[in-house]
């Protein structure tokens, strides 16, 4: 018995060892990849680009699903892009709360005939609506069907060649839209997807659709996302792109090539983790082509978001997003160790599938075996300390790291007792918040097993005032 | 256990340093921009001096003398990069008369990439007719940022000397420099068509040719359309598909019948741009073919065809209404969609 359970212990610790020791790899990857994109973007003139008649349009897809409440602001905000040709397309997809009432009235939708191309399938378009105060705006109204649905429908009705998937309740810096479109235009035959950061703009000053200063949010489980957002995103994702194995682009900020999109049969309906499976399928398809293609992620490209502030809430979306993962890493499970499909089934898909689809189980399970082992006295209390302590330790040294990459290169918060706010928050998500996160998923994991398929309905403050409303929200990290 | 303590202290250490350094970085940072804010206010006068007497540097070349370098070189260049004319003119002078020009063509030859890739971006703000041939021969640079930011610099000082590097360099098939620069290609005018066409007689590879089809569209070289319409039949879809463009870009009557042929080409990327093209030409000679195109089995391809023939007015119009009468049910459907936004006053997207 002893030597099962000593066993066990030396599983868990190298398993410890191993997924710190990759994140450590990834932090010091994305410090030289970020520092690579300052140097080469630095000298941009974004500005300049307004004016030219080369950059290629971008249908911007927002699908809403019972926003009442904040769509208005979010469409003004998607208007006031900087950026040649561009269109905002909201898909209302079968709200119930009076959504397109609402953008019916604020932007004078007027009926048009329906003429559509229908390149992928959708639930059934009931209308569309274009507005005589924005020549670019399209509204499309059609039975509920889901996020994936909503886009797949936006996307036939979408005139450009790179779609831009955002949700109806995120913000998009002005010139975001330029920066991301870059790789499409010095690549324009591999570059296939990009995707941009996802801030947290909780704590943020909003005024007219932009954030206009940068903040902290004074709560708890808001701080917490602040950081984790920085982390996932800064050290995480930039990490991944510059491996060439992005295996994940936000729902609420990327942008596609449309004909890719179409050619891999687009968004999977009643998928739960669609901006996932979507790019794993890009990916899958790509590479069982044949074809040369580029993934990537920018760290400067800034889409903000609301982060839930309830644990209820917060709850509902971890779990989501985890059976969003189990499902498309079950759905491509041909990847996994697969040499025909490159980094990416050797080592994306497999860090993906051990490292983030199993770490709530094998988390969970570690912790209890360690108190289990304390218990019957397999372990001293000294051991266990140090265990715990390293843990937490280390959970920090990548808080601050990505703290300081955020610090060397983008510099958002200008205050530094913001700075130290977030390091403390670095170590404070060990207390309590890194256990439920870890419930959470785990949940998640059984709710896959049993089949779950929902959403879960989520509340928003809304930016800037204090209505309420739900969405359909993807803004992962 | 000692390995342990090892690793808790050495843990410790790492978040200790890092936090520290991140207070130093902090804190520098905040020095620097409250010292550059100060010495601002201090040359800012005499910055906008310059603009009416550019010989009149005494004072910046004191502050550049004492080691303020950097600081004025930054604050010129940010200034510069609003200006036009004889004020662009004048700022160019007193980057000559600082030895900024001669600094930045020297770090042409830095050891790390990114200060070349600065000193190349800074010379075409700089605008010095002395910079071209240092910023030819960075074209060739190993580093691909440095070359295209020594390009994009060679567009803006919009020198003939420098235009056969500037085009050869385009024709990698990269969008974002040309696009950087279409704006300064244009302003050459006369000087850039005839090599332009030039090289547009003798495109070797298929992005090549389309490089020059694009050109010659967006700066409306009227003398292009013969070759353009010799490219009309390429082999390959992106060079035909510019070939429409730019003919409905320079929208010259001669290229009704190149783009009616483009009309029935097997690719509906090329229909579609032949079908808008030919409302560009704002001649009513096209309404026959746009009905005919109103029947494509591809969506864009009627689109565009309904949408050109609302541009071409009455005559147009007529077309579409007895298409909506009498047509099939996919073109009625296009027809009445675009003749309904047409009435609300709304432009078609796309």
């Amino acid at each position: 018995m002893t030597d099962v359970i000593f066993g066990i212990n030396l599983f868990m610790l190298g398993y410890f060892g191993f997924i710190n020791a990759s994140y450590l790899c990834l932090l010091i990857i994305s410090y030289f990849s970020i520092k690579k994109y300052r140097r080469q973007t630095g000298h941009e003139r974004w500005r300049q680009m307004i004016q030219s008649p080369l950059t290629p349009g971008v249908s911007v897809l927002a699908p809403a699903f019972d926003e009442a409440a904040t769509i208005e602001q979010s469409v003004r905000s998607l208007l006031m892009l900087k950026y040649p040709k561009f269109e905002v397309v909201v898909v209302n997809d079968g709200s119930q709360d009076g959504t397109l009432a609402t953008l019916k009235t604020a932007f004078m939708l007027q009926p048009v005939p329906l003429d559509l191309e229908t390149r992928l399938p959708s639930e059934k378009v009931l209308g569309i609506y274009r507005s005589l105060e924005h020549p670019n705006l399209v509204v499309l109204d059609k039975y509920n069907g889901g996020k994936a649905d909503a886009l797949n429908a936006g996307i036939n009705v979408s005139s450009y060649p790179l779609i831009c998937s955002t949700d109806a309740d995120s913000l998009i810096e002005g010139e975001a839209l330029l920066k991301v479109v870059r790789p499409f235009m010095e690549k324009p035959e591999t570059t296939v997807a990009v995707g941009g950061i996802v801030r947290v703009a909780n704590g943020c000053e909003i005024a007219s659709g932009q954030v206009t200063k940068v903040g902290l949010a004074g709560r708890y489980l808001p701080l917490i996302q602040t950081v984790e957002y920085l982390r996932a995103f800064l050290f995480g994702r930039a990490g991944w792109s510059a491996l060439n194995s992005l295996l994940i682009i936000s729902g609420a900020f990327g942008v596609f090539r449309k004909d890719v999109v179409v050619e891999v049969g687009g968004y999977r309906a009643g998928s739960v983790g669609e901006d996932v499976e979507l790019v794993v399928r890009m990916h899958r398809h790509l590479l069982e082509a044949g074809r040369k293609y580029e993934m990537q992620f920018l760290p400067d490209p800034v889409c903000w978001t609301e982060v839930p502030e309830s644990l209820a809430m917060l709850g509902r979306q971890r779990n989501r997003w985890q059976r969003g993962l189990i499902e498309s890493l079950m759905l491509h499970r041909k990847m996994f160790f697969n040499p025909k499909f490159g980094t990416i089934g050797m080592i994306g898909v497999p860090y993906f599938f051990i490292f983030e689809m199993f770490a709530p189980v094998l988390e969970i399970a570690a912790l209890v075996l360690a108190i289990a082992s304390l218990a019957l006295g397999y372990i001293d209390l000294a051991f266990f300390g140090l265990f715990m302590t390293i843990t937490v330790l280390f959970g920090s040294v990548l808080t601050t790291g990505s703290v300081l990459l955020e610090e060397v290169s983008f510099r958002r918060h200008l205050k530094t007792t913001e700075l130290l706010k977030m390091i403390a928050a670095g170590f404070a998500e060990n207390l309590g918040y890194r256990q439920l996160n870890l419930w959470w998923r785990a949940s998640g994991c059984l709710d896959y097993l049993r089949g779950k398929t929902a959403w879960g309905r989520m509340q928003r403050r809304g930016f800037g005032n204090s209505l309420d409303g739900q969405t359909q929200d993807s803004d992962r990290f | 256990m000692f390995a342990a303590i090892a690793a808790i202290a050495l843990l410790q250490a790492i978040v200790v340093l890092a936090v520290f350094s991140l207070l130093i970085e902090r804190l520098a940072r905040n020095f620097y921009a409250k010292r550059s804010e100060a010495r601002l206010k201090d040359y800012e006068r005499h910055i906008l001096g310059l603009l009416v007497d550019p010989t009149d540097i005494g004072r910046l070349q004191q502050a550049v003398d004492a080691g303020d370098r950097t600081f004025v070189r930054e604050k010129l260049l940010q200034q510069s990069e609003q200006l036009k004319g004889i004020d662009k003119e004048h700022m160019t002078d007193v980057f000559l008369r600082l030895g900024f020009v001669e600094q930045e063509i020297g770090a042409l030859k830095s050891r790390g990439w990114w200060r070349r890739l600065e000193a190349a971006v800074n010379l075409g703000n700089m605008a010095s007719q002395d910079a071209v041939r240092p910023l030819i021969d960075a074209a060739k640079d190993v580093n691909e940022d440095v070359r295209l930011a020594a390009v994009t610099s060679l567009g803006r000082l919009g020198t003939a000397e420098g235009l056969g590097v500037l085009l050869d360099a385009l024709e990698d098939g990269d969008q974002w420099t040309p696009a950087k620069i279409l704006e300064i290609l244009v302003s050459m005018g006369p000087k850039i068509e005839s090599e332009i066409l030039r090289r547009l007689a003798g495109g070797q590879s298929p992005m090549s040719r389309k490089l020059y089809v694009e050109l010659c569209g967006h700066l409306r070289i009227l003398a292009g359309v013969e070759l353009l319409q010799a490219l009309a039949d390429d082999t390959d879809l992106r060079v035909r598909t510019a070939v429409a463009q730019a003919l409905g870009i320079i929208g010259h009557d001669s290229a009704v019948g190149t783009l009616n042929g483009l009309l029935a080409d097997k690719e509906c990327l090329v229909r579609a741009e032949a079908a808008r093209a030919l409302g560009g030409l704002g001649s009513v000679e096209t309404v026959e073919y746009l009905q005919q195109a109103l029947d494509d089995p591809d969506w864009q391809v009627r689109r565009n065809a309904a949408v050109s023939l609302c541009r071409l007015g009455p005559a147009g119009k007529d077309r579409l209404q007895a298409a909506f009468e009498s047509g099939t049910a996919q073109a009625q459907r296009t027809v009445a969609h675009v003749i309904e936004l047409d009435r609300l006053g709304i432009p078609v997207i796309g």
